[in-house]
């Protein structure tokens, strides 16, 4: 059976860790075998940082680091100049940018979105994770966006910040409905 | 209420030793065992457990609290990993010698210099020969469930234990990992019965006195015992974790290896990547199994003969070096395969220090350069 893999290039602090974590829990409530994890190197804010996810209805066993992608999600479009490799890989890309999708010929398979300035408008806060989640969720087509909203509630519910929750469902919801 | 939960292996200690709730917990943070006390500071913000918090200065002070706290009588735990391992040895030898049943979770990690937060055994690896008995786990699943099965062995044989994790492998990543109800786990472990309590002033005891050369002879022996009892108390501990939880708890994962004539054998997250190569590998009817000890001390020697009867070659893969010597888990089976008449050659390669990633491809080479020897 198939199993889904996922890299994220972000930047330290843009919630590239996060962003790996949503995916999965989300994937396990739809009943996947689920897999999240960071790349840990010198961690500071602003350096590259990468995070993988695998999601299987099989049990994962495996140990490292994704190496054959089937989504990669770009949170900074400056890295896909830094991480020349990402060329060599032929499936579907979401990149977080201000250009549309001509800018980005090299990969076939682009899905262009301006995340940071939807998250912005509507949490006040240049954090495009969710914005992007429901990207691939529309993408992917196996995860309901509804799971994601309930792993939002709990975790701002737990935080006492509720009044964040309405505006994260509509980033997830605008990106969602985007492509 | 819904126990599968989307965890690091870090919280899935967390989580188990929630519901052992031990009375104190020393703490002393260092990467990569921080999920673990992080999960259990806020279960304790939270009025989760009742644990006494202790924050030390250092680690030799953190295990010396888990040590002055059992000996009044309670469960007592601290987790630690590197140098914070190191730097509480003197203290390992004190928990063995007062047969304290203290649990202690190790993230491995790398030991400097030069300085590294990543995973390698070569912290525990250290510490293998001081009494403790030592559980090594290859998911997040495996240590939750080693943590609350290993509290019970420990209590035992009083004997203090180590739950190894691969730091960031297992501590950091994220794996849904299914909880027992906290009930269950309760009734599992029971409530603790210390041996002895220094608060009991009705029975005054003296706890660390000198011991001449008649009795620290015999002392020292009595844990060279209780060590060599550890596998049959296990089997008991693991009737009784099947029959609360209905799953089981084995010494050692015999994945193919009893089958094959080519034998991997390999400690922790590896073993899970080890085993999708032994299964390609049968595919195109390559003999080859693998042997993941779980309990690692005390060792099996005996159990393994039987695992190898029919291995020609053996493959040891070891995260530490033994310098000046051969890497400690190759030492082990070297000298479990030289009690077998049979002729067995048996190969080392050390992997992944300071936590460099170690793929299938990488087990696939080595397998093969073993096959043309």
């Amino acid at each position: 059976m198939k199993e889904y893999s996922i890299i994220i290039y972000g930047r330290g602090g843009q919630g590239a860790k996060t962003l790996a974590q949503i995916i999965a829990e989300a994937g396990m409530i739809e009943g996947f075998n689920i897999q999240a994890f960071p790349e840990y190197g010198p961690e500071r804010r602003g350096a590259p940082v990468r995070s993988f996810v695998r999601l299987s209805k099989q049990k994962i066993r495996k140990h490292y680091p994704v190496t054959h992608p089937d989504y990669l999600i770009i949170m900074d479009e400056d890295l896909l100049e830094t991480n020349k490799e990402i060329c060599k890989y032929k499936c579907p890309i979401i990149i977080n940018s201000k250009k549309t999708k001509t800018h980005f010929k090299t990969y076939k398979n682009a899905y262009v979105i301006d995340a940071s300035k939807i998250a912005t408008e509507l949490i006040k806060i240049n954090s495009p994770n969710i914005v992007l989640v429901g990207v691939f969720l529309k993408i992917f087509k196996k995860i309901k966006p509804e799971n994601v909203k309930q792993i939002i509630k709990e975790e701002f519910t737990n935080k006492n910040k509720k009044h964040v929750i309405e505006p994260n469902y509509k980033c997830l919801d605008k990106g969602y409905n985007y492509f | 209420m819904n126990m599968k939960k989307a965890i690091s292996g870090g919280e899935a200690i967390a989580h188990a030793l929630r519901q052992i709730e031990p009375e104190v917990f020393a703490m002393y943070p260092i990467t990569p065992q921080t999920p673990i006390i992080e999960a259990y500071a806020l279960f304790e913000a939270q009025n989760k457990v009742k644990t006494k918090l202790v924050r030390t200065e250092s680690e030799h002070s953190a295990l010396s609290v888990a040590i002055g706290a059992s000996c009044s009588g309670v469960r007592a735990t601290t987790a630690t990993a590197s140098q914070g391992l190191l730097y509480m040895y003197e203290m390992l030898g004190v928990a063995v010698g007062l047969r304290l049943p203290i649990i202690m979770p190790i993230a491995n990690r790398s030991i400097s210099s030069p300085i590294n937060i990543h995973c390698d055994h070569s912290d525990s690896m250290s510490a293998i020969d001081q009494g403790w008995i030592q559980m090594y786990c290859e998911n997040n699943q495996e240590a939750y469930e080693t943590t609350i099965f290993l509290q019970k062995l420990i209590e035992k044989v009083c004997l203090p234990g180590m739950v190894c994790i691969d730091g960031f492998f297992t501590s950091h990543t994220v794996e849904n990992t299914h909880l027992f109800e906290d009930k269950d786990v309760k009734k599992f472990v029971g409530k603790y019965k210390p041996v002895y309590d220094l608060l009991d002033t009705k029975n005054p005891i003296t706890i660390g006195s000198l011991a001449l050369q008649d009795n620290q002879f015999k002392i020292k022996t009595e844990i060279d015992i209780a060590n060599n009892l550890v596998p049959s108390a296990f089997k008991e501990v693991s009737k009784e974790f099947k029959e609360t939880f209905n799953k089981k708890i084995n010494l050692y994962e015999d994945y193919f290896a009893s089958k094959s004539e080519i034998v991997v054998v390999v400690l922790s997250s590896s073993a899970g990547t080890v085993k999708d190569v032994v299964d390609k590998l049968r595919r195109k009817k390559i003999s080859v199994g693998l042997l993941k000890p779980k309990l690692y001390r005390p060792f099996l020697y005996q159990e393994y003969k039987k695992v190898f009867k029919n291995a020609k070659k053996i493959i040891v893969l070891d995260r530490s070096f033994g310098y000046g010597s051969v890497p400690p888990l190759y030492k082990d089976i070297k000298l479990c395969v030289s009690e077998i008449s049979r002729k067995i050659e048996v190969f080392s390669f050390v992997y992944g220090i300071g936590g460099r990633d170690f793929y299938p491809e990488d087990a696939e080479k080595i397998i093969a350069s073993v096959i043309k020897k």
